[in-house]
């Protein structure tokens, strides 16, 4: 048994502890998940928690524990889809508005990483689903694509194309301003 | 091939939750509380709630096959057969010491013989 289903195993007997420690190892990925569906970050969030709670509630069907994140990501996609279908979600810009108001210390700076932040979401507005999920999954989470392409049931050439295309359409519509990484 | 020519990595850290320590805590938080319930409901679910769940559908099930025997007893008892007879009959069946008394005064189990004689089944 690994460490995963140790924490799995605890969690199924209601230890917050061994729960809280699933949650701040998974909540980035899902996270990336939700918002590639969602495509906003308020709704990501929500899908976030509603995931996580559901995934609680039926801990008992997890026949795999040790692969617990892979279950859960697909608990998180499942939610995500649901709630667009269902247009229930509420549609909570001042949350983000909150998250980034300027503060007091360097406002400019502030002011130009929300602007990047909206750019951003314009521009993985125009992708597939499964285009930002890679492209969230490999440049903000930092999986591989053989992971990547695990998660998604998706072969490695795969991943690595619709990775090709996502940055290709991304850096076409953000335009130099975009800041790349070495 | 495209991969040798992949884009360079696109700096997502606007994007990432995690970038705003205050704000991740937060959503971290949100989540553990909305759980909180479920972990309450489940920590409460320890093995005894686990063996009272079992064994509380397992009361009519032994009361049925109680009442069985009784029958049984009673009709072997229909000739004027006295507790004399019944006790040897009580004792081959080997059934757990509190059923002694129900069993020889030929008297349907109330739910705490029952509950006695489960405790008490080695």
């Amino acid at each position: 048994m690994n460490d995963e289903a140790r924490l799995v195993e605890r969690a199924r007997a209601g230890d917050a502890h061994a729960f809280g420690q699933l949650v701040r190892r998974h909540l980035r990925a899902a996270y990336a998940v939700a918002l590639a569906v969602m495509r906003a970050p308020a709704d990501a969030e929500d899908v976030c928690q509603d995931a996580f709670v559901t995934a609680l509630e039926r801990l008992d069907d997890c026949r795999s524990p040790e692969r617990f994140g892979a279950w859960l990501l697909q608990i998180v996609r499942n939610r995500a889809r649901d709630a667009l279908r269902r247009d229930v979600v509420r549609r909570a810009a001042p949350l983000d508005a909150v998250a980034e108001r300027p503060g007091p210390e360097n406002p400019a700076a502030d002011a130009e990483r929300a602007e990047l932040r909206e750019r951003l979401l314009e521009g993985l507005a125009t992708l597939t689903e499964v285009q930002r999920t890679v492209v969230l999954l490999h440049d903000m989470e930092g999986w591989r694509h053989r992971e990547i392409g695990a998660e998604l049931d998706l072969p490695e050439g795969t991943v690595r194309a619709h990775l090709f295309h996502a940055r290709r359409a991304l850096r076409a519509r953000l335009g130099t301003g975009l800041r790349q990484e070495s | 091939m495209e991969t040798d020519e992949e884009p360079e990595r696109i700096d997502l850290s606007p994007l990432d939750p995690a970038a705003d320590p205050e704000r991740w805590e937060r959503l971290v938080g949100r989540v553990l509380l909305r759980a909180a319930p479920e972990l309450e409901r489940r920590s409460a679910t320890g093995p005894l709630t686990w063996v009272a769940g079992w064994a509380m559908p397992a009361l009519p099930l032994a009361a049925a096959v109680a009442a069985l025997a009784l029958a049984g007893l009673a009709s072997a008892n229909h000739a004027g057969a006295s507790e004399a007879l019944t006790a040897p009959v009580v004792q081959a069946l080997g059934p757990p010491e509190p059923a002694y008394t129900w069993l020889a005064e030929a008297r349907s189990p109330a739910a705490s013989d029952l509950i006695r004689a489960i405790q008490e089944t080695p």
